[in-house]
């Protein structure tokens, strides 16, 4: 079973920001928490370590996405060098037209990345290729028929088990407890080839790409009046219990 | 026609699909446009039409794998009625009815919104990015998208003073015949509803050890409240999947909530940020939790938790010696 798993360069810490703007560029990068999942999830169907590539799309930097992927036991890397990272829509775009070309069984990605919060790019991209798509997994085993057992999370810990009959598209959901990465593993990682295919820009400007107004970008306004309690645990905790019951919720201190 | 196409909740979320019928209004009104609400039941078709403008009852012909099958109904109405912008719940569906709709109109999806204004002629929707740690202001108009809403505390719809026509429409829909149910797995219950208890303590990965829950139990008993958590601690199968707060687990509005060791994500404040009073305990200063809190204190939950315990098992024998 021939697996890609698409993997995104994010930035692991809160940005700075510069006049509405994110300066993402010196922030510490990692790959998207639910990407890593979903390269675990390859893994436990690709036991002998032969048969699952890593791709990613964004500048040279994001090169970095596939290492960690090969240091996990990916066999294949390829990068989509663009000069930015694209929209979600236009990275499905060019992914896609690499599929194509290519002979996968599954296709895996994270539900949504952590810098943008979309959740398109694994549609997106099944909607591209015509593959069916099955969204917030957790598990996956292989079955009869050269199918895949799939159990996707629904909310408030209901669940499905699913067969789905390759080729498909899988968004995985995070929560799966993630394995420490040697650092010998990365360094020998980085002497592994990487395949390079160049993203023309624009490649993608139609109308499925519709560009959005951003008024800017900037610190969460809800809440913000949080009164911190200071001195000793034993002070703050006293305190604590004053303004509570002063609120009214002493019914909760019964 | 201009206007929302509006998805309601799943089913069992009542009180979000009142919020979101509220949201749903309150954007229609600002925009002067009109509601259509699109359902699958007679019974949710009754309870909307004191709401909005329209109601559709869809039905799929041939029904199927219920994920492929539903963006194929809303864009069958979609494309009768021709709306601005669908709106539904940022839920465990919203995440992925949302793109699967966007990608299939080709307009955008703009998930994670945690609020909207009006601009000049745009509408701006406020999504929560970079883990919920920053918000990106995003205008539509003249755009079309697909926008899913964090709903906010329980606001009462706006009735109308008579009850909206209802439609019924039977929606051709192709099969996804390379995925197939093989079972549902129901939600694991362990006999406590933290939705229904007006105080609720929640411990997060901030625990550290799964010892360190019996400190969150304690304090929930203490306060005559429930024991709750933040997703992690289901992931690591230290909780049962019913105490868990956040979009994939319940939504709680409790009078108190008492958050230990939890970081801040989106996922679970989404859960419970219509709280009356929340209390944030943790070591990190710079938790993005605080920024939802009404009380905070900064410290080891080791030392700080015993230290409410006690304050409260304190006050309420004060109370009693001075009855």
């Amino acid at each position: 079973m021939n697996i890609l798993v698409c993997l995104k360069w994010v930035t692991a810490v809160r940005p700075a920001l510069t006049d509405g703007k994110v300066q993402s560029d010196e922030a510490a990068h990692e790959v998207g928490e639910a990407d890593r999942c979903a390269l675990e999830l390859a893994m436990d169907l690709d036991a002998s370590r032969n048969s699952t590539t890593v791709i990613t799309v964004g500048p040279a930097d994001s090169r970095a996405a596939l290492f960690a992927g090969i240091a996990r036991g990916a066999s294949h890397a390829v990068h989509i060098v663009s000069e930015a990272t694209p929209p979600p829509m236009e990275a499905a775009h060019a992914v896609a037209e690499f599929v194509a070309n290519r002979s996968f069984d599954l296709v895996l990605t994270g539900v949504q990345d952590s810098d943008e919060l979309a959740g398109v790019f694994g549609i997106a991209l099944a909607h591209e290729l015509g593959w069916p798509v099955v969204s917030t997994i957790v598990r996956v085993e292989k079955g009869e028929d050269e199918a895949v057992i799939v159990l996707s999370e629904r909310s408030g810990g209901r669940g499905e088990r699913l067969r789905v009959h390759p080729p498909a598209v899988l968004t995985v959901q995070t929560g799966r407890e993630l394995p420490y990465v040697p650092i010998m593993a990365l360094l020998k990682a980085k002497r592994g080839t990487v395949e390079e295919i160049e993203l023309e820009p624009g490649v993608y400007q139609d109308a499925r790409s519709p560009q959005l107004k951003t008024y800017g970008v900037h610190e969460p306004d809800e809440g913000g009046g949080c009164m911190l309690l200071g001195g000793t645990p034993d002070e703050a905790a006293a305190r604590l219990v004053d303004l509570l019951a002063e609120r009214g919720l002493t019914e909760a201190l019964r | 026609m201009s206007g929302i196409l509006l998805i309601s909740g799943e089913e069992e979320s009542s009180i979000l699909s009142a919020s979101l019928v509220s949201a749903a209004q309150r954007i229609a009104s600002e925009q002067d446009w009109v509601v259509t609400a699109i359902c699958r039941s007679d019974e949710d078709a009754n309870r909307l039409r004191h709401w909005v403008d329209r109601v559709v009852v869809v039905d799929p012909d041939p029904p199927g794998y219920e994920a492929h099958i539903e963006p194929q109904l809303v864009k069958g109405v979609w494309d009768r009625i021709d709306p601005d912008v669908v709106v539904l719940p940022h839920d465990h569906r919203g995440i992925d009815l949302g793109p699967r709709l966007a990608v299939s109109l080709g307009i955008p999806f703009l998930g994670n919104c945690v609020g909207w204004y009006r601009q000049a002629t745009d509408l701006v929707f406020t999504r929560a990015v970079f883990k919920g740690r920053l918000r990106a202001d995003v205008g539509v108009e003249p755009i079309k998208a697909v926008v899913a809403l964090h709903t906010g505390r329980t606001t009462e719809p706006i009735a109308r003073e008579t009850p909206a026509p209802v439609e019924e429409v039977l929606v051709e829909c192709s099969p996804e015949p390379a995925i197939q149910l093989l079972e549902e797995i129901a939600v694991e219950e362990d006999g406590i509803d933290i939705t229904k208890s007006d105080v609720v303590v929640a411990g997060g990965r901030g625990i550290g050890d799964r010892e360190n829950f019996r400190a969150i139990e304690d304090l929930a008993v203490a306060l005559g409240g429930v024991a709750a958590c933040s997703r992690p601690l289901v992931d690591i199968g230290w909780q049962p999947s019913s105490r868990q707060v956040g979009i994939s687990g319940k939504t709680v509005d409790p009078r108190l909530y008492v958050a230990c060791g939890i970081s801040g994500a989106t996922e679970h404040v989404a859960g419970m940020k219509d709280s009356e009073v929340i209390v944030v305990i943790n070591n990190d200063p710079t938790a993005s939790m605080f920024k939802h809190g009404t009380y905070g204190i900064v410290g080891d939950l080791n030392d700080v938790i015993p230290a409410i315990i006690k304050a409260v098992t304190d006050s309420r024998q004060s109370r009693r010696t001075e009855i």
